[in-house]
């Protein structure tokens, strides 16, 4: 009786599956192991167990960078001649908020420079934030730091004509104008 | 009709086509992984940003997943532990598509990370497409493709 169990048992498609699980356990495995190695020896590896920054943590130095920036004049502008000046083809509209806030909805035209990443996103910016006539950085709301921040980065960097729009998106959304998504 | 169907059959049974199908589905997948094996901070915000997984979590999978699939994929194309490894990347192709539709379905705009983790938001529909397309590949090569020790025999 055992001993037809057995190979009733060892006849069974069963056994091909397991040996199938046990090759992807080791891939698996073999792969898993070769990425932590890489980890270990990288120049700057990553944490393991730890979750990532959140954004807000990464912001604190920049604020230390920003503080430490002479307080150049940074002139406002209402809505309604943000929506005037947004006509003008020489007008670049900034948006200081995260990038997955930008995505889910920003002004139209807007491009997304989130100040917490100033430093590696402006040098692809930076042509173009030169040759516009004037440069409007917006964030969330008055109480929103980020927009002033922006604003004060790219004046740092000899961009003049700089403004801020301080109402910023919570403003443009309850005057009921569209946003755009990505 | 029917003759149709089994010529497109015995096409595809060819060894061949399953080669070359092999190759392609190994050379995307050593494609996908470069980037990410490059950049593991940008693949692990990548990762953290589709919510799916435990914030502790997320590193270690962000660390391991592309050397998981280019090993998977080295392995297909060598012929070691082959069959497995056509398994693992078509389970691989189905998380995916699972964790896209997921996200499809809570209406996030994200970056996939397939290819490229400096990539902005990506059309969903579009990356299921793609998701699919691949999964076919898979498909065809768990159907077709058995070394010659690994033919089921027939009793």
């Amino acid at each position: 009786m055992r001993v037809f169990c057995y190979n009733r048992f060892m006849n069974l498609p069963w056994r091909l599956a397991f040996r199938r699980v046990g090759e992807m356990a080791l891939i698996v495995a073999i792969g898993g192991a070769f990425g932590l190695a890489a980890n270990r020896i990288a120049k700057k590896p990553l944490p393991l167990w730890t979750p990532l920054p959140d954004r807000q943590e990464q912001r604190e130095p920049l604020a230390q960078v920003v503080k430490d920036l002479p307080r150049s004049s940074l002139p406002t502008v209402d809505c309604d001649t943000l929506r005037q000046l947004r006509d003008d083809p020489s007008t670049l509209v900034l948006d200081a908020r995260l990038d997955a806030a930008y995505r889910q909805g920003h002004i139209p035209g807007a491009v997304s420079l989130p100040v917490v990443e100033f430093f590696v996103k402006f040098a692809d910016l930076r042509a173009r934030i030169a040759a516009a006539g004037l440069v409007i950085v917006y964030c969330i709301d008055p109480a929103c730091p980020d927009g002033r921040s922006l604003g004060d980065l790219l004046q740092a960097q000899g961009i003049r004509k700089v403004m801020l729009f301080d109402g910023g998106i919570e403003e443009w959304r309850r005057r009921g104008y569209e946003l755009a998504v990505e | 009709m029917s003759w149709q169907w089994s010529e497109t059959i015995a096409w595809l049974r060819r060894p061949r086509v399953v080669m070359l199908s092999r190759w392609v589905l190994g050379g995307i997948f050593v494609w996908a992984c470069a980037d990410k094996i490059a950049h593991p901070e940008g693949f692990a915000r990548i990762v953290a940003e589709y919510r799916l997984l435990p914030a502790r979590l997320v590193p270690l999978f962000a660390l391991t997943l592309p050397w998981v699939e280019l090993t998977a994929a080295l392995c297909m194309l060598v012929g070691l532990f082959r069959r497995a490894a056509i398994w693992l990347l078509s389970l691989l192709l189905l998380v995916f598509l699972a964790a896209i539709s997921i996200n499809v379905v809570r209406g996030l705009a994200f970056s996939c990370g397939c290819f490229s983790v400096s990539g902005g938001a990506e059309n969903p529909w579009l990356l299921l497409g793609r998701d699919l397309l691949f999964l076919l590949l898979a498909a065809h090569l768990l159907a077709w493709d058995f070394s010659r020790h690994e033919k089921p025999s027939r009793r």
